[in-house]
C-alpha cells in the first residue's frame, strides 16, 4: 500500500512528465539567464532542492505541494537522500524559484542543475608552447617577436571545441606553398594518401612535393599536426587530410601559371579547403582569379593571406594601397587573414584592409613543424595565421558534413570575437573564435508561404 | 523582403472571403549538424502570433514548414535556427539571426 507522500510524489512525477512533454513541444528557445557566478552555466530552468534531513514526512508534502501550486514539477529524485530536480514553472525566473526555495525553512540547499563539459587538452609535448590554442600568458621560448608573453585568454578558444571534434580527416585540405615534408614524426600520418607521396610538385613538375624550404611543412603543422601523439605539436585538427601541393619555388615565388594549376589540382582531387600563404601586390591578375571562381564553383573554401608589407617597408593597407592578390579579390569562397600577436593587437607586420581582409588569428611567435624528420621552428607572419582559420575551415565541414562553402565562411566570419584592434581593419572586426563558429548556425534562408 | 498575397485556391477569381485561412510556412534545411539533430530545430516567428515551434524529431533533418492558421492580414515573418550546442561548449543552446523577414498578406 502506497503511502500519501509517495502517492502524491507519483502524481507530480506523472504529472511533470506530461508538463515537460508539453514545454518541450510549445516552449520558444530561450536562452538561459545568468544566475550567481557570471560564468556558471546551468540547464535552463532546472532547479536541485535538497530537503533538511529533520523535515519529516508532512513538512516535506507541504514542500512538494507549494512546488506544485507555483507551477514546479518534480523531474526526478536524485540518488541522494534528500535531494530532488525541479523544473521550474512556465514565466518564472531562475533567481526567484532559488530565492523561493532558500526561503523555505525544510530545505537546505537549493542550486541550478550546473553544467559541466568534457575539455580535450592534447599531450603533446610542446602544446603548452601553442599561445594561439592556450593563452595563458606564457612566454614561448624560442620566440623572437616582442610581445612575448602575452595576455591570458587571447587565443582561439580551441579546447572546447576540441570537447566535440578533432578528427578532420574527412575533409581533405590543400596547402599550396613550398611543399609538405611529408615524413615529418608529426605529419605523416595526416597526409592525404590519393596520389604518390601526398600531392604534386608544380615547380619541379613530379608528383614528390616533399618540402626543403620548411615554410610549407609549418603552415602544414598548424592545419594538422597529429594532435594527442605525445609528441611534438598539434594542429587545429588533430586528425586531418593534408594535400600537399608544391606551387612555391626555391626563393619562394610563384606565378599564376603555377598557382592555378595548383588550385585545378587540389579542386579536382577532392580538396574542399585550400589554403595559400603567399601573396602579391596588384595589378588584378584575371587568370588567377578564374582559379578562384573555379574553386568556388565546386564548392571549395579558399584562406589566404593579408601579407607583411610593413616587414617589407611597404604600406600595408591593402584596401588605400595597391591591392595584394589573392586576399583582394571577391570571391564569397575566400576568406583573407590579418596576423594578431600574444596581447591580440595587430601584428607590427600585419597587412589589413576594411573591405579586403576578413579576420585575424595568431600570427606571431608561432611553433610548428620544419623541414627534417623531427624539426620544429617559431616564426611570424601572416602565413602562419592563415592556416588556422584554414583548419578551423576543415573543422566545421567535418563537424557540419552538409556545410557549404558559404555556411563555412559565415561560421567563420560570424562565428568570432571582436577585437579593438581589427575594429575598421577589417570586414568583421573579428579574430577566429573556434569554438564559436562551431555553435553559430546561419540564419534560416528560402522562406515562401502558401495561403489556402 | 519577400512579398506574398493572395491564395492559393487556383481559381483565378477574388479568392475565399476574409477570415481564417490555412497557412504553410516552408524554408530551405539548414546544414549544421545541431540544427538537425536532438535539441535542433527552428522557430517561426508571425507578428501578433505566438512563436512557432518546430523542432528536430527523427530522420536526417529538422522539419522545414509548419502550418498555422491566420486571419485575414498582413504580418511578418521571420524563421530561425537552433540547437543544443553552445558558444562555450555546453549544451545550453544557440539560436541563429532571424532569416530575412518575410510580408505575408493574408487577403
Amino acid at each position: 500500500m502506497k503511502t500519501p507522500l509517495r502517492s502524491l510524489a507519483l502524481a507530480v512525477l506523472v504529472g511533470a512528465a506530461l508538463t515537460l512533454y508539453a514545454q518541450v513541444a510549445a516552449a520558444p528557445f530561450a536562452p538561459p539567464a545568468p544566475v550567481g557566478a557570471a560564468a556558471s552555466r546551468y540547464v535552463p530552468g532546472e532547479v536541485l532542492v535538497k530537503f533538511k534531513p529533520a523535515a519529516g514526512t508532512q513538512e516535506r508534502m507541504a514542500a512538494l505541494a507549494a512546488m506544485v501550486a507555483r507551477g514546479h514539477t518534480v523531474v526526478a529524485s536524485l540518488n541522494q537522500p534528500g535531494w530532488t530536480q525541479v523544473k521550474v514553472g512556465a514565466g518564472q525566473t531562475m533567481e526567484t524559484a532559488l530565492t523561493a526555495y532558500r526561503n523555505d525553512p525544510n530545505v537546505e540547499y537549493a542550486q541550478p542543475n550546473y553544467l559541466y563539459h568534457a575539455t580535450a587538452v592534447p599531450n603533446d609535448t610542446q602544446y603548452g608552447q601553442l599561445w594561439a590554442f592556450k593563452n595563458t600568458g606564457q612566454t614561448v621560448t624560442t620566440g623572437t617577436y616582442g610581445s612575448n608573453p602575452g595576455t591570458a585568454d587571447d587565443d582561439m578558444n580551441i579546447e572546447p571545441a576540441w570537447g566535440h571534434i578533432t578528427d578532420c580527416s574527412s575533409v581533405v585540405v590543400a596547402v599550396l606553398d613550398t611543399g609538405v615534408n611529408y615524413t615529418h614524426q608529426d605529419l605523416a600520418a595526416n597526409m592525404w594518401n590519393g596520389s604518390p607521396n601526398h600531392g604534386h610538385d608544380f615547380v619541379d613538375n613530379d608528383n614528390d612535393p616533399m618540402d626543403l624550404d620548411g615554410h610549407g611543412t609549418h603552415v602544414a603543422g598548424f592545419i594538422g599536426a597529429v594532435g594527442n601523439n605525445d609528441t611534438g605539436t598539434t594542429g587545429v585538427c588533430q586528425e586531418a587530410s593534408i594535400m600537399a601541393v608544391r606551387v612555391l619555388d626555391d626563393a619562394r615565388d610563384v606565378t599564376t601559371v603555377t598557382a592555378q594549376r595548383g588550385i585545378r589540382f587540389a579542386v579536382d582531387n577532392g580538396a574542399r579547403v585550400i589554403n595559400m600563404s603567399f601573396v602579391g601586390g596588384g595589378p588584378f591578375d584575371p587568370a588567377f582569379s578564374e582559379a578562384i571562381t573555379y574553386a568556388q564553383n565546386n564548392d571549395v573554401v579558399v584562406v589566404v593571406v593579408a601579407g607583411n608589407a610593413l616587414a617589407n617597408n611597404g604600406p600595408n593597407d591593402n584596401d588605400a594601397a595597391a591591392a595584394r592578390y589573392p586576399c583582394n579579390f571577391t570571391q564569397p569562397n575566400l576568406v583573407c587573414v590579418a596576423a594578431l600577436d600574444q596581447h591580440y593587437a595587430l601584428a607590427s607586420f600585419s597587412n589589413w584592409g576594411a573591405s579586403s581582409v576578413d579576420v585575424g588569428a595568431p600570427g606571431t611567435n608561432i611553433l610548428s613543424a620544419w623541414a627534417g624528420a623531427a624539426s620544429y621552428n617559431t616564426i611570424d607572419g601572416t602565413s602562419m595565421a592563415s592556416p588556422e582559420v584554414a583548419g578551423l575551415a576543415a573543422m566545421l565541414r567535418a563537424y557540419n558534413p552538409q556545410y557549404t562553402y558559404a555556411d563555412t565562411v559565415g561560421a567563420i566570419k560570424n562565428g568570432g570575437r571582436s577585437v579593438p584592434a581589427l575594429a575598421g581593419k577589417t570586414t568583421t572586426g573579428k579574430a577566429v573564435d573556434v569554438m564559436s563558429s562551431l555553435a553559430y548556425i546561419n540564419p534560416p534562408t528560402g522562406l515562401a508561404a502558401t495561403v489556402r | 523582403m519577400a512579398v506574398l498575397s493572395g491564395c492559393g485556391n487556383g481559381d483565378g477569381g477574388s479568392g475565399p472571403p476574409p477570415g481564417n485561412h490555412t497557412v504553410t510556412l516552408a524554408w530551405a534545411a539548414n546544414h549544421e549538424k545541431g540544427v538537425n539533430s536532438a535539441g535542433g530545430g527552428y522557430q517561426v516567428a508571425i507578428s501578433g502570433q505566438p512563436t512557432i515551434n518546430v523542432p528536430f524529431t527523427a530522420g536526417l533533418t529538422a522539419p522545414t514548414s509548419t502550418v498555422t492558421t491566420l486571419w485575414t492580414g498582413t504580418y511578418t515573418v521571420t524563421v530561425s535556427a537552433f540547437a543544443a550546442l553552445d558558444a562555450q561548449g555546453g549544451s545550453s543552446g544557440s539560436l541563429s539571426e532571424p532569416s530575412q523577414p518575410f510580408t505575408l498578406i493574408v487577403p
